[in-house]
């Protein structure tokens, strides 16, 4: 009964909420008519607040971190007009309303361009040497297919891609996809003088290796040009350069690079210390805690990379490689000939291990006599394979067959023994 | 005892029975209270039934530099006219009660407008020789509120000084490439006010509008432009890639070998929210 009672009490009560509240008029979305002001200078519309997830990456980056979204997001210099302004001069805006997705190279094409950042102040926005050339520069430009085909790929706008891959901490994975292997075979003509020849070349079943640089994956976190490491993309090539155990010939186990043979010390190597080329990875060994280092001169393994052979630093003053001449954007791509190939280049590089430029030439005469010319008739990734070959067999000038496995695998075989 | 507080009950009860009985109450007080529809423009007030909509229009006014919108009365959004397709005669609205009144065609009270009404490229009244003058530039409201513009105070009005009659090029909302170009007489745009520029070509936002064209939740593509020019709340889910798969190729021939980027796919989604309030 009680129960009744109440259930009629609250019928009542609601029937008669209903029957004053029935004729008011509610709005599907409140502050629709709440407009904001656009008359004043500048944005007035907040673009953090529908993107405070972007604006929150851009807070945690290295760089950018000064500019707020309009330096990028409303640059001016490509021509595009965007609306602005309500009354004279006013404009609707052509290619764009609001905003529009920037080309990195927008800013750092040709010469770079200067915007506005956070505090007024103008800052300059520096050029990407190559890519910001028509082509995009030179061939000897290591990323350059990497740009070039992030443009053909229209996944972002322009080249976006590449620059994010590298600049900021999208993820990447890489799938690498080159022969297994190598083989070849040299041998010698008669007597002291005779010619070698390269014959029997093959290509192994191409062989697919997953490099997978996993980060946070935010596109507007970017990274400061120290951040930025070699490895995080290319850690099968580290792999298999990465051995300093010997492997019975004077030479270690480590390819991709050639950094120790047997002709060591002062006299051996032309005198360009067999045991310490600037190619020595060891040199870099201390900064992740490993003690086997006789001369720590490389702060990290993308200094390594780069100091040692994709970007060494070149004599102002010597005569350099033409290659050298060119401009490369983070990389050269290069084989072991590209700076060892001639007595003029014998001081166009700086060795940080002996601290003096310092280039050991191999010279077309003595020793190696036509191995060089040989080679250098050979696709550019088998120019080095000769190279590392033959040091890490123990110098056995020519004669036999090899087998190089490539990055990451380090195996490399003499007459079917590993050497 | 009981008895007698029953008595006296049923006394009070019947006393206000009778007092009361003769009295009919409405259900709805006010109902037979007119308003009188024989003045000019519209005399029956909008905030009647709208007062959440005119109290986000007072609120506006404690503003220093009063937002856009803020001083025009409900009518001239919601009863435009000479306005729009076909000639500016889409839109007749009931009017008047004597001589020259129209009982409304396509509507009776009021509209619901797209902001593009009156802010896209496309739509520019009736032609100028027209003998008609019906457009809605003509109508002295259109022409007397607003301040000017900041910071002397309030936003400035379509038709008013500095901007004057048909002049709406202020006011245009371009840069998403929605001008029709294939309609370029008429009342679609006035010769040499067009704005062939409009391409939209970059706009970030462009497919916001496109969409929101599509969906019928508010007309037209009100729903982008409130999202951005109001202080309404919005919640938007973005669905984001975070990776990017590369397939790389160390080609060769011969003497040559290279390496060809020779695929490049985006992976790796994730959705997160954001929060605009209002």
């Amino acid at each position: 009964m009680n129960r009744g009672i109440a259930f009629v009490f609250i019928f009542i009560a609601v029937a008669s909420i209903l029957m004053f509240t029935s004729t008011d008029v509610i709005t599907l979305f409140a502050n629709q008519h709440a407009f904001i002001s656009i008359s004043g200078t500048g944005n007035q519309i907040s673009c953090t607040g529908c993107h405070h997830h972007i604006a929150d990456e851009l807070n945690h980056s290295a760089i950018h971190d000064d500019l707020n979204c309009e330096a990028c997001h409303r640059f001016t210099g490509t021509g595009i007009t965007f609306a602005s302004g309500d009354g004279t001069g006013s404009t609707p805006g052509n290619e764009s309303h609001a905003a529009y997705t920037p080309r990195c190279l927008d800013c750092h094409g040709g010469r770079g361009v200067w915007v506005v950042n956070k505090t007024g102040s103008s800052v300059h926005a520096p050029p990407a040497p190559a890519f910001n050339e028509t082509g995009y520069g030179s061939n000897v430009s290591a990323h350059k297919p990497l740009v070039k085909q992030a443009l053909d790929y229209n996944l972002s706008v322009g080249e976006n891609e590449a620059c994010l891959a590298c600049h900021t901490n999208y993820s990447i994975k890489f799938g690498f996809r080159r022969p297994g292997y190598f083989n070849f075979t040299w041998n010698k003509g008669s007597g002291d003088s005779g010619s070698f020849t390269l014959s029997n070349i093959g290509y192994g079943p191409t062989n697919s290796t997953t490099v997978s640089k996993s980060e946070s994956g935010a596109k507007h976190e970017f990274k400061a040009i120290n951040q930025i490491k070699c490895e995080d993309c290319h850690s099968d090539i580290w792999h298999a350069a990465n051995h300093s155990e010997s492997n019975g010939h004077g030479s270690t186990r480590a390819s991709h690079v050639c950094w120790k043979w047997y002709k060591s010390g002062s006299g051996g190597g032309g005198g360009h210390g067999g045991d310490d080329p600037m190619h020595n990875v060891t040199c870099v060994y201390s900064e992740y805690g490993i003690s086997n280092c006789p001369n720590d001169c490389y702060d990290n393994i993308t200094e390594y990379c780069m100091l040692s052979c994709h970007k060494p630093r070149i004599n102002p003053s010597a005569t350099i490689p033409p290659v050298f001449l060119e401009t490369a954007h983070a990389a050269y791509r290069l084989s072991c000939y590209h700076c060892h190939n001639n007595t003029a280049y014998s001081n166009a590089f700086w060795s940080i291990p002996r601290g003096q430029y310092d280039t050991p030439e191999f010279e077309h005469s003595g020793g190696h006599d036509t191995i060089d010319d040989e080679a250098l008739s050979e696709p550019l990734f088998l120019q080095a394979e000769t190279c590392i070959s033959c040091k890490r067999s123990g110098d056995r000038w020519g004669d036999g067959t090899y087998k190089a496995y490539t990055e990451p695998n380090n195996t490399m075989l003499y007459e079917g023994s590993p050497i | 005892m009981n008895n007698l507080k029953m008595v006296f009950a049923i006394m009070a009860i019947l006393f206000v029975g009778i007092v009361a009985l003769p009295y009919a109450v409405s259900l709805f007080a006010g109902q037979h209270t007119w308003y009188d529809l024989s003045g000019g423009g519209n005399d029956i007030p909008c905030e009647k039934c709208h007062a959440d909509i005119a109290e986000e229009y007072q609120d506006a006014f404690a503003h220093p530099l009063y937002a856009p919108h803020k001083t025009y009365p409900c009518s001239h959004c919601h009863r435009i006219s000479g306005f729009g397709e076909n000639n500016g005669t889409e839109r007749t609205y009931a009017s008047g009660d004597g001589n020259g009144s129209i009982p409304g065609n396509q509507t009776h009270a009021a509209v619901t407008v797209q902001c593009m009404d009156c802010h896209d490229m496309n739509f520019y009244g009736r032609p100028l020789n027209t003998s008609t003058m019906v457009h809605h530039a003509f109508n002295p409201q259109y022409q007397t509120c607003g301040w000017g513009g900041p910071p002397e105070g309030g936003p400035r009005n379509c038709h008013a000084p500095p901007r004057c009659g048909w002049n709406i090029t202020m006011i245009r909302a371009g840069g998403f490439g929605l001008t029709d170009f294939d309609n370029m007489s008429g009342y679609y745009h006035k010769p040499g006010v067009t704005w062939p520029g409009d391409t939209g070509s970059k706009a970030a936002h462009r497919s916001f509008v496109l969409a929101a064209i599509e969906n019928n939740t508010l007309e037209g593509a009100n729903e982008a432009c409130i999202a951005c020019h109001t202080h309404e709340r919005v919640e938007m889910n973005f669905n984001v890639m975070t990776e990017l798969n590369i397939t790389v190729n160390n080609s060769y021939t011969q003497s040559s070998s290279f390496w060809n980027v020779t695929g490049m796919e985006v992976s790796n989604y994730t959705t997160y929210k954001e929060v605009k309030e209002g």
